[in-house]
């Protein structure tokens, strides 16, 4: 078992507050990783470090087999670990298949100054790729419809989509299940397992526990900064800290 | 027609116009014309700093930069048109290089107030330093002049120059054009549009905005080598905070989210500042009435008049016309 992510002892304090107390954890190639949590258990915060928005006080993240503790977020995502959030971040004034483009600016061919002579047979073999990853979301027939005017589970659905067209090898979600219906969770579900079955890992951040469980390979859970419990769906489920910490101590 | 055959269309009806100009209008409004040409240089490269998402006061200073260089070297060293051309392009845009370290570390109204800090500075040393001529300038700049096999171009006619200016703004313009379909227009669209999100898909966000300071700088310095031309002078008060003020109104009343949008702006207002002429002292109030107008009635600018007839955005969301206090990596 090859770990694509691994956190050795991460730290983030804000002020007295231990956002991330020496949190390590392991995610392994081709898997979906749960990370669930009460509230301000610290799994955005978590997030935000493995994609260096935060900057951790000390502790060490490896990508790969990279350090990437020292690099900045879009030199991560250069080298595959790409995320989407929580809040509806989208392109707001492009149109659905304009964002899946954009989605690909920072990390398609890095040749010397091809950010000024991009030929116009590449602009195809562009357009072709954002129609693709559009239809694999499902949002093939919106490709044309602004961004800011899909619905929000759509746009939910579309900033993964734009996150895929970063070609991520770990794609991290925030919270994907947010505010859809019954019916955009069970095509988000597929979209996820169809995400992973073409070789990206995933690592998932979600308080809808009935998506978690049928998703995740592994699942690790937060409170307080700290890692209470980690290991399958079933062995989590019946942790009796994890019970503790969700429903309280009688 | 499509939209795009259409705005070609426009444009080149534009570029004839231009053309014209000095065979149906006398020495006087030719001379204009060479003005309204460097003001539309200036606002299109003012444009790719605004794509980033950023509102400089520090534009027309490089300029400035351009105009100095170019007349110190004719000058002192007696250097040909091309090559002081080349020269003022090239220190604006390492001008604009050392300030970006300290600037683009800033955002918003706090780039906006660096921005402004770093232009007066560099502005006041051209008056205190004798070297560039004091509060007096730099004059007695003589005019191009080529010599092409037993002929003979005097850019000193006020003709010959508007034509070489125009040559120059056009080329200027087609290249700032073409940045802007290649990818990274694009890049500095999504930065603007959404910081964070293009960090997380691996943009470089400051590079990218450094890297468009730099570019519009090198065509600031462009119009400032021709303006330099175009006044046989060169004073440190036609760098004022006056001018990047106009220069901000001239792109907000114009609009900026498309390529027209800016010209647009500058050529009906500066038409505006010369019927206002007569009435000096009033100006800066007409300025503020505009402004206010445009914002209530076209919060998007002239553009957006224009947009059923030339193509570009139909329904444009909220422009930040203010700049907005983000805070850095939010």
């Amino acid at each position: 078992m090859t770990g694509i992510l691994q956190l050795l002892a991460v730290r983030k304090a804000f002020g007295g507050l231990l956002a991330a107390d020496e949190v390590s954890l392991s995610v392994v190639a081709g898997t979906i990783h749960g990370l669930i949590g009460p509230n301000g258990a610290g799994k955005t915060t978590l997030f935000s470090l493995i994609t260096g928005f935060y900057r951790a006080d000390s502790g060490t993240v490896v990508f790969d087999g990279t350090n990437v503790t020292p690099m900045s977020t879009s030199a991560r995502a250069r080298l595959g670990l790409v995320r989407t959030f929580q809040s509806n971040l989208l392109f707001s004034e492009q149109s659905a298949i304009e964002n899946v483009v954009s989605g690909g600016l920072g990390t398609r061919s890095r040749q010397a100054f091809d950010w000024l002579f991009e030929r116009p047979s590449q602009r195809a073999a562009v357009m072709e790729r954002a129609r693709e990853i559009l239809q694999s979301c499902g949002l093939g027939d919106k490709a044309e419809v602004p961004a800011g005017s899909l619905s929000h589970g759509q746009q939910r659905i579309l900033g993964i989509a734009v996150a895929l067209a970063a070609g991520p090898r770990l794609l991290l979600l925030d919270e994907p299940f947010t505010g859809m219906t019954a019916r955009e969770k069970d095509a988000l579900v597929e979209i996820v397992q169809s995400i992973r079955a073409r070789g990206a890992s995933i690592v998932l951040v979600e308080h809808d526990m009935r998506a978690v469980m049928r998703l995740c390979d592994r699942i690790t859970v937060l409170n307080f900064g700290k890692v209470l419990a980690e290991g399958t769906p079933d062995q989590v489920r019946r942790h009796p800290d994890v019970m503790a910490a969700y429903l309280g101590t009688a | 027609m499509r939209p795009r055959s259409i705005s070609t269309g426009v444009a080149i009806v534009l570029i004839a116009a231009a053309v014209l100009l000095p065979l149906v209008a006398g020495d006087y409004f030719t001379a204009f014309g060479t003005e309204i040409a460097i003001t539309v240089l200036m606002l299109s490269s003012y444009r790719i700093i605004v794509l980033t998402g950023e509102w400089s006061f520090a534009h027309v200073v490089l300029q400035g930069v351009g105009a100095y260089t170019a007349a110190i070297l004719v000058k002192d060293l007696g250097w040909p048109f091309p090559a002081t051309l080349a020269a003022g392009a090239a220190m604006s845009a390492l001008v604009a290089a050392i300030l970006s370290y300290p600037l683009l570390r800033m955002k918003g109204f706090y780039f906006l107030m660096g921005s402004f800090a770093a232009a007066e500075a560099i502005r006041l040393l051209w008056r205190k330093i004798p070297f560039f001529g004091g509060t007096r300038g730099l004059s007695n700049i003589p005019a191009p002049y080529l010599e092409l096999g037993g002929v003979s171009i005097d850019f000193g006619h006020t003709t010959n120059y508007f034509y070489l200016t125009l040559t120059v703004v056009i080329c200027c313009l087609l290249l700032m054009w073409w940045m802007e379909q290649a990818r990274i227009g694009g890049i500095w669209r999504a930065i603007q549009q959404q910081d964070v999100l293009a960090q997380s898909i691996g943009i470089e966000s400051r590079t990218y905005r450094r890297l468009a300071f730099v570019i519009a700088a090198a065509f600031a310095g462009i119009a400032g080598v021709l303006l330099a031309y175009a006044f046989g002078s060169v004073t440190a008060n036609r760098f004022s905070l006056n001018f990047a003020l106009y220069l901000m109104i001239w792109s907000i009343v114009g609009g900026t989210r498309t390529f027209y949008g800016v010209v647009l702006g500058g050529v009906v207002l500066m038409v505006f500042d010369e019927s206002l002429r007569f009435a000096e002292e009033l100006r800066p109030g007409v300025y503020g009435l505009i402004l206010i107008a445009v914002m209530l009635f076209f919060p998007q600018g002239l553009e957006r008049l224009l947009a059923p007839i030339v193509g570009g955005p139909t329904k444009a969301p909220r422009r930040d016309v203010v700049p907005s206090t983000r805070s850095e990596n939010a």
